[in-house]
């Protein structure tokens, strides 16, 4: 086993405050309309093994127009159907040149296994129900637009944290600043243990999570997830869905966010997803720019 | 054979501290081993016969021979249920048994409970039994039907023969390949529950309660639950016994940190609060049986993805140091107690007569170790061909010195 290669971005949990705040002020310098070369000539795997829309594009945006050229590994149509083991693909991708490897999995932990074993920075884009990085980095950076400071703000998760490795990269993140967390949702979804992950999160109901909110963070419900349970959608949608309404509890000036993709009228009523205190758009936007700073700190740039 | 050298008629193993828990000795004494049994345990200087072969073991503690209750020793061709072939007839007991296998030590086959594994057809358990079985389980798949355990343990009380139960609920843990809590939670991995544990066990001892003479063994058992249920057993003089593995009283399930895959096995490491549970059993007697569940994997079987990952770790060689170091040191349990452990307790549990005992008559099966010796554990010059073991770099007080199979000497620590 290697030391994990300087640049790579497993997750947020294991960052220092002061690392995430550097990433982020470099994504703030980053000009979209004339980015600086500073990947050229870098070649960049992004290695998904999971469908994937906004995090990919983002990923492949982000590096193109820094200069590096970018290759596309899928789980369909190369070697990992014919059954070949994770840690074979990186060692075949690196044989061919890769500087760094982007990587979506579907199983938690994947991207530590690939940091272990390769010499060469690796980036979470995304592992099982782990961790999702350069996720909780763009949320922090679009929070940062709106609100001065993470200190001491009132974040509101909402759903199914216990599947969520957005929930838990956002967790990590917040609470290193300082912020105060209340997750909410259905006990299925929210058991006692998800309080355990960082200091600073409690579980709360649904009112009093969102009463004073500075910040609230809608997950996706994924109907398969709720097959499982005993939870019907209808009482989902009563008792959790975003409205018009729920949203005069939080502070005048909170904004709504969610990862995407969102469901109209499930998690969120259409009026809130367009309305003045959504961000969604943004966080995809914001996500160009996050997603730079990570890639060129992977690409050994002092940031 | 290669290694296997004449035997000496007599070995003399002198001046080393006896702890001989079955005969309650536990004192400097002299050990005359004699045609592959012990002649004599007397006190210092005070066996007359002479002896071909003699064994300075001054400041050493000279033991029964260690029995350990469970081992997959992964033979090309393997040597416990879950394995293939499964050991489900007389003729692979038979196979198992041959001197061509190599074995040093001595191997007594578990065989499988059922047909294949496969929980519904039972095995000849009397034929199985005839050929050397001592034990029937199906260990990896545990019996989760009511109606086949039943049976299973009824036949094990008409034969005396004890059924090894791996308590797990398996229709709670699919895909969950660590223990369900905070570090869990942390890594996005299912929790294995430790319910599903209990829940069996729990049922197992009800079962062996309500069957004259039943014999229940529960393998492995990890939680604190599992305990409540195999003390009342106990209390209600059911014949149920369990063992505990040194990686369950040593780690917690935070040791997986971020996904070492030779922190997985099953069931999985628990919470400190279980360890604390099993230290107590372990001390008081609810325990019967200190087993390593051995399970050497290949490399490309433990660097994969954590879910992916097999289960299972080496255990031999670590044994008796991690329970010195941890049962001993730390928690102060006596030396007697862990090699009763070791020793009289498992061979009990099989009814492995002549065994875990330095009584005249016993097999010449002896362990000379240093309880005091401190070394640290280097998993690249492990005897095994695997790697798979979580206390590589650990610092371990207790060493295995010398092992003597049917008063031949096997292993020397150089």
């Amino acid at each position: 086993m290697n030391k994990v290669a300087r640049g790579s971005l497993l997750g947020i949990e294991q960052l220092e405050a002061a690392e995430i705040l550097k990433i982020l002020q470099f994504a703030r310098r980053m000009n979209l309309q004339k980015p600086r070369p500073l990947l050229r000539g870098k070649r960049v795997i992004l290695l998904f093994y999971e469908p994937s829309t906004r995090t990919r594009s983002s990923f492949e945006i982000a590096a193109k127009s820094m200069g590096a050229m970018t290759t596309l590994v899928q789980s369909s149509g190369s070697s990992i159907e014919k059954g070949e083991s994770l840690l074979d693909t990186g060692y075949t991708l690196r044989a061919v040149g890769a500087d760094m490897i982007v990587i979506r999995h579907p199983l938690a932990g994947a991207p530590n296994l690939m940091a272990q074993h390769l010499d060469i920075p690796i980036v979470n884009a995304g592992d099982g129900m782990h961790e999702h990085p350069s996720q909780a980095l763009l949320d922090a950076y679009t929070i940062l637009k709106h609100k001065k400071t993470l200190k001491g703000l009132r974040v509101a998760i909402v759903g199914d944290i216990f599947h969520s490795r957005v929930a838990r990269s956002a967790c990590h993140l917040l609470t290193k600043f300082g912020a105060k967390i209340t997750l909410c949702g259905p006990p299925e979804f929210v058991p006692e243990v998800t309080a355990t992950l960082a200091l600073g999160l409690t579980v709360t109901r649904m009112e009093e999570a969102l009463r004073g909110a500075d910040v609230i963070t809608l997950l996706r419900v994924q109907k398969e997830r709720l097959a499982g349970t005993k939870l019907r959608l209808e009482d989902y949608i009563a008792h959790y869905q975003m409205t018009t309404q729920r949203l005069k509890l939080a502070k005048r000036d909170a904004i709504v966010m969610h990862p995407g993709p969102i469901i109209r009228g499930l998690e969120l009523t259409a009026d809130v997803a367009d309305g003045p205190q959504s961000v969604i758009v943004d966080e995809v936007r914001n996500g160009v720019p996050t997603r730079m700073a990570i890639l060129a700190r992977a690409g050994g740039r002092r940031i | 054979m290669a290694h296997a050298k004449s035997k000496p008629a007599s070995l003399l193993i002198k001046g080393g501290h006896v702890i001989d828990p079955a005969n309650k000795i536990d004192a400097v004494m002299d050990v005359l081993l004699r045609d592959g049994g012990v002649a004599e345990v007397a006190a210092p200087n005070k066996i007359r016969a002479s002896a071909d072969e003699k064994f300075d073991a001054r400041g050493l503690i000279v033991a029964p021979g260690l029995i350990d209750l469970h081992v997959h020793l992964r033979e090309p061709g393997q040597a416990y249920p879950n394995t293939t072939p499964v050991i489900d007839s007389q003729e692979w007991v038979n196979w198992l048994l041959q001197p061509e296998r190599g074995a040093v030590v001595n191997v007594f086959p578990v065989a499988a409970a059922t047909h294949a594994s496969k929980g519904a057809v039972l095995t000849d358990f009397r034929g199985l039994q005839r050929a050397g079985a001592v034990a029937v389980t199906d260990d990896g798949r545990p019996i989760l039907d009511n109606d086949i355990m039943r049976e299973c343990l009824r036949l094990s009380g008409e034969l005396s023969i004890p059924v090894v139960q791996h308590a797990e609920d398996t229709r709670l843990t699919e895909n969950s390949p660590m223990n369900d809590g905070p570090t869990s939670f942390r890594l996005g991995l299912r929790g294995w529950n430790v319910s599903a544990e209990a829940g069996i066990v729990d049922r197992d001892v009800q079962l062996a309660q309500q069957i004259p003479n039943a014999r229940l063994h529960v393998a492995h058992l990890s939680a604190a639950d599992s305990l409540k249920a195999v003390r009342r057993g106990k209390r209600n003089r059911a014949r149920v016994t369990c063992e505990v593995t040194p990686h369950h009283f040593t780690l917690s399930d935070e040791a997986v940190g971020d996904y070492d895959t030779n922190c997985k096995m099953n069931p999985p490491l628990r919470s400190k609060p279980d360890i604390e549970s099993l230290v107590a059993a372990l001390a008081d007697g609810t325990v019967d049986a200190i087993a390593t569940d051995h399970a050497p994997h290949a490399s490309h079987e433990k660097d994969v993805e954590f879910e992916r990952a097999a289960f299972g770790i080496t255990g031999l060689e670590t044994a008796l140091g991690l329970a010195i170091t941890k049962l001993h040191r730390e928690h102060h349990i006596p030396l007697i107690r862990i090699v009763e452990l070791f020793t009289s307790g498992p061979a009990r549990v099989f009814e492995l007569r002549g065994r875990g005992s330095l009584a005249r008559g016993s097999h010449a099966d002896v362990t000379i170790f240093d309880p005091n010796k401190r070394w640290t554990f280097d998993v690249s010059k492990s005897r095994s061909l695997s790697r798979n073991s979580p206390f590589d770099g650990r610092q371990l007080t207790g060493k295995v010195m010398a092992t003597i199979v049917g008063g031949r000497v096997v292993y020397r620590e150089e």
